[in-house]
């Protein structure tokens, strides 16, 4: 494929009638607006891109440097935010991008269905991220390595504590993660779980033990944060910090249906 | 290896999230892991012009690339997917009726879980050894069979 010309990158979907307000909002490429392609009773959110940065190779190439990946998924997400303030939204997977706009037109009459489905499922609702940490490091601090054990017969006794105590620890924060999501689950329509993100991804001291998503009605995100804010303050006394994030665009529930 | 990269500072891509105390619609914060699991993991795939791995073959590619490319960079801004174990990330960790048995099973293999079997063979050994190590042959005659 020649990478010269431009292409059409596309966001997410919102109803035909939707009017999300973009005009200020820097998309893949902030010399182009982000604007709304209205086709079949859908309005498909995207920016022109230059198949020059956005083009099969070049996109390979970019999707492997960090610091773009992080800019493009900051500007895409920054997107979906603007359009899911003014109504329900289908996120698309970043960098889901079209030759033209009759081949995105296209797109919404192939997907039409599942697209309006979709669209209608989500309406009202938005999902909320709910993460347990783990403050490794404070528990090794309140259990420092005493001097070296005198006997065998000490340093057993040292190691079995020790794994007691671990077990317990790790027993503690198994059921603490099931009271969380159990709790947060009867709030929320959805619910799936995500996978701890590790260390160097959430950037943080700790460990995170728990990754949660949850699709919750506008009429019950009061009631889904009251109930986030009383299991923080019950995890807090376990040395578990609950964290909070949302409302996000619901990424994690425009899957098809579960069977 | 990759289990050698050392944990960053506290500071990075980390942002506090202080959703609870903010006021309703605004309590997102502008975390990088938490929107990169979303955007490059989640959202609806429907099949684009350009075809690129992210559709293909997922993640696990650029995964495997970041690492043999970029770790300095990756480390910088705090990503090391290629850490993780790609069986679990490969699921769709979703489906409500097993979610229980699956955060028991996902927490069970969690490095503490792995840590502790390790530990516990490294203890039974340390104790088969330093038993026959204290206990003089005299005191236990049978000790030899044993």
């Amino acid at each position: 494929m020649a990478e010269t010309g431009a292409g059409h990158y596309v966001y997410c979907v919102m109803p035909g009638d939707a009017q999300p307000s973009l005009d200020d909002v820097a998309g893949m490429d902030d010399r182009e607006p982000v604007e709304v392609l209205r086709h079949a009773g859908l309005a498909a959110v995207g920016t022109r891109v230059s198949l020059a940065e956005f083009g099969a190779e070049p996109l390979e190439r970019n999707l492997n440097d960090l610091d773009w990946l992080a800019r493009a998924a900051r500007a895409h997400q920054a997107v979906l935010d603007r359009a899911f303030a003014s109504g329900p939204i289908v996120p698309l997977r970043l960098c889901t991008i079209y030759a033209d706009e009759a081949h995105v037109r296209e797109m919404l009459e192939r997907e039409r269905a599942v697209l309006l489905d979709t669209l209608a499922r989500l309406r009202d609702r938005s999902e909320w991220g709910v993460k347990l940490m783990v403050d490794a490091r404070g528990r090794a601090a309140r259990d420092p390595e005493p001097a070296s054990p005198s006997s065998g017969r000490e340093y057993f006794e040292r190691r079995r504590r020790e794994r007691q105590e671990r077990e317990a620890a790790q027993g503690l924060t198994l059921r603490a993660a099931e009271e969380v999501h159990e709790r947060l689950r009867r709030q929320a329509t959805a619910a799936t779980l995500l996978r701890p993100q590790t260390r160097e991804l959430h950037g943080r001291e700790g460990e995170m033990i728990f990754n949660g998503a949850y699709l919750v009605e506008r009429s019950g995100v009061e009631r889904f944060r009251a109930v986030a804010e009383e299991l923080r303050a019950g995890q807090r006394r376990h040395g578990l910090a609950l964290e909070v994030t949302g409302p996000w665009p619901p990424y994690n529930f425009v899957g098809p249906p579960e069977r | 290896m990759a289990g050698e990269i050392e944990p960053r500072p506290s500071a990075g891509t980390g942002v506090p999230a202080s959703a609870l105390s903010g006021p309703p619609g605004q309590g997102r914060s502008g975390d990088l892991g938490d929107i990169l699991e979303r955007v490059l993991d989640k959202g609806i795939v429907i099949a684009g012009d350009i075809q690129i791995d992210l559709l293909d073959i997922e993640l696990l590619t650029i995964r495997l690339r970041l690492l043999i490319a970029s770790v300095d960079t990756a480390r910088e801004i705090g990503i090391n997917w290629w850490e993780s174990d790609p069986r679990l990330s490969a699921d769709a960790n979703k489906g409500d009726p097993a979610e229980s048995r699956k955060l028991e099973k996902r927490l069970g293999q969690g490095s503490d879980g792995d840590e502790l079997e390790d530990e516990n063979r490294r203890l039974r050994k340390r104790l088969e050894r330093l038993e026959r190590e204290l206990e003089p042959a005299d005191d236990d005659p049978d000790e030899a069979d044993g």
